[in-house]
C-alpha cells in the first residue's frame, strides 16, 4: 500500500521563500536609493557647457569658489565654476561632484547664500539680472550638484540630468 | 580707498584693488557712505576717492546745487572722522547716447560735472576728471552704455594716481 503524499508546505520552504523575498527587496531598495552617478566631473560639465552659451561667463577656479561660495575645492571630487565676466552680469554655473553625499547640505547652503547676495545686489537696480536670478536652478542629484543662472537654464539642467 | 557705485565696484571685481578697499555697491549714492563709516574708520585710509553720480543724478536731489550741499557735508564728515585723509572727488562717467535715450536725466551729467568741479576748485578738493579719458576710450563701454569694461579701469587708475601726485606736489 502506497503511503499518501504529505501535501502540507514544509516550514523550510516557507523560510526559503521569505528569505528570497527579503533578499529581492533589499536589492531593489539599494538599486533605487543609490542615485550616485559614476560620471566624471569632466563628462558632466562638458555636456552642460555644450548646451549653453558661455560668452558672458569665464571659467574660474578654487580661489573664486572660496571667495563667492566659501567652499574649498579640494574637499570635493571635482568642481567646475563659471562666473560673470562683468560685475553687471549674473550668469553663473557651478557643478560639484561630491566626495560624499553628506556634503550636499554644505554646498546647498553655500549656493543659497550666494544667490541671496546676488539678489540683494541687484534688487531694485537690475530688472533683467533679478529675473535671471529668480529663474536660477539648484539641482542635487546624488553625488552631483548643479547651480546655474542663465537665460537657457532649462537646457543646462536637462544636459546635466542626461549626463549623469 | 574707493567709495562708490556699480562703476566703482569694477576696481575690486576686476581685481585692481582688494575688496576691503573698495566700498561700493550697485545703486549706491553718497547717502550710502554713512553705512561704511565703521569700516572706513577701522581702515583709516590716507586717501579716499568718491566715485558716485550715476545714481545720484536720478535720486532725490532736485538740483545739482542741492547735491553739492550734501557732498560738502559728506566730505566734512569723512575728514572729521579720520586722522588725516585726502578726499578726492571723481567726475561722473558720461553714458552713451543710447543709454541717455533710456534715461533722459543722464543728459545732465556734463552740467553736474561742471558744477561739481567748480565746487571742488572753490573748496580745494582734488577732482579726478576722467571725462576725456572716457571719450578717448569710448570703445570700452559695456553693452549697457553705462558701465566700463575691465580694461578701462587701468586708464581710470592712472588718472587717479596722476591726480594724487599733482595734489601732493602742490601741498609741498
Amino acid at each position: 500500500m502506497k503511503q499518501k503524499q504529505n501535501n502540507a508546505i514544509s516550514p523550510y520552504s516557507i523560510l526559503r521563500a521569505a528569505l528570497a523575498a527579503i533578499f529581492l527587496l533589499a536589492i531593489l531598495l539599494i538599486r533605487f536609493s543609490n542615485r550616485d552617478s559614476s560620471a566624471s566631473i569632466e563628462e558632466v560639465s562638458q555636456q552642460v557647457l555644450s548646451a549653453i552659451s558661455t560668452d558672458s561667463m569665464q571659467e574660474s577656479g578654487s580661489r573664486m569658489l572660496k571667495k563667492l561660495y566659501d567652499l574649498d575645492a579640494d574637499s570635493f571630487d571635482g568642481m567646475v565654476l563659471y562666473t560673470p565676466v562683468t560685475n553687471m552680469d549674473v550668469t553663473e554655473l557651478l557643478i560639484v561632484r561630491l566626495a560624499s553625499d553628506d556634503q550636499a547640505d554644505l554646498v546647498t547652503e553655500a549656493v543659497n547664500s550666494r544667490l541671496k547676495t546676488q539678489k540683494n545686489s541687484f534688487e531694485g537696480y537690475g530688472v533683467e539680472q533679478t529675473a535671471l536670478l529668480n529663474g536660477s536652478v539648484l539641482d542635487v542629484e546624488g553625488n552631483f550638484i548643479l547651480y546655474v543662472v542663465h537665460p537657457d537654464v532649462q537646457a543646462a539642467q536637462q544636459a546635466f540630468l542626461n549626463s549623469l | 580707498m574707493i567709495l562708490g557705485d556699480s562703476r566703482a565696484v569694477g576696481f575690486s571685481y576686476y581685481q585692481f584693488l582688494p575688496e576691503n578697499q573698495v566700498l561700493a555697491k550697485n545703486g549706491a549714492t553718497i547717502d550710502d557712505i554713512p553705512d561704511y563709516m565703521d569700516q572706513i574708520v577701522a581702515l583709516n585710509p590716507s586717501s579716499i576717492f568718491l566715485c558716485y553720480g550715476i545714481n545720484d543724478i536720478t535720486n532725490h536731489w532736485r538740483t545739482v546745487d542741492d547735491y553739492i550741499l550734501d557732498l560738502y557735508k559728506t566730505i566734512q564728515t569723512l575728514k572729521e572722522s579720520l586722522d588725516q585723509v585726502d578726499i578726492y572727488v571723481n567726475s561722473i562717467i558720461p553714458v552713451t547716447a543710447a543709454a541717455q535715450q533710456k534715461t533722459a536725466k543722464y543728459g545732465d551729467i556734463p552740467d553736474w560735472n561742471e558744477v561739481i568741479q567748480r565746487y571742488c576748485d572753490f573748496d580745494h578738493v582734488p577732482y579726478v576728471n576722467i571725462t576725456q579719458t572716457v571719450a578717448d576710450h569710448s570703445d570700452l563701454y559695456e553693452g549697457d552704455g553705462i558701465h566700463m569694461q575691465a580694461t578701462f579701469y587701468e586708464y581710470w587708475a592712472i588718472e587717479m594716481i596722476t591726480e594724487v601726485g599733482d595734489y601732493e606736489a602742490e601741498a609741498e
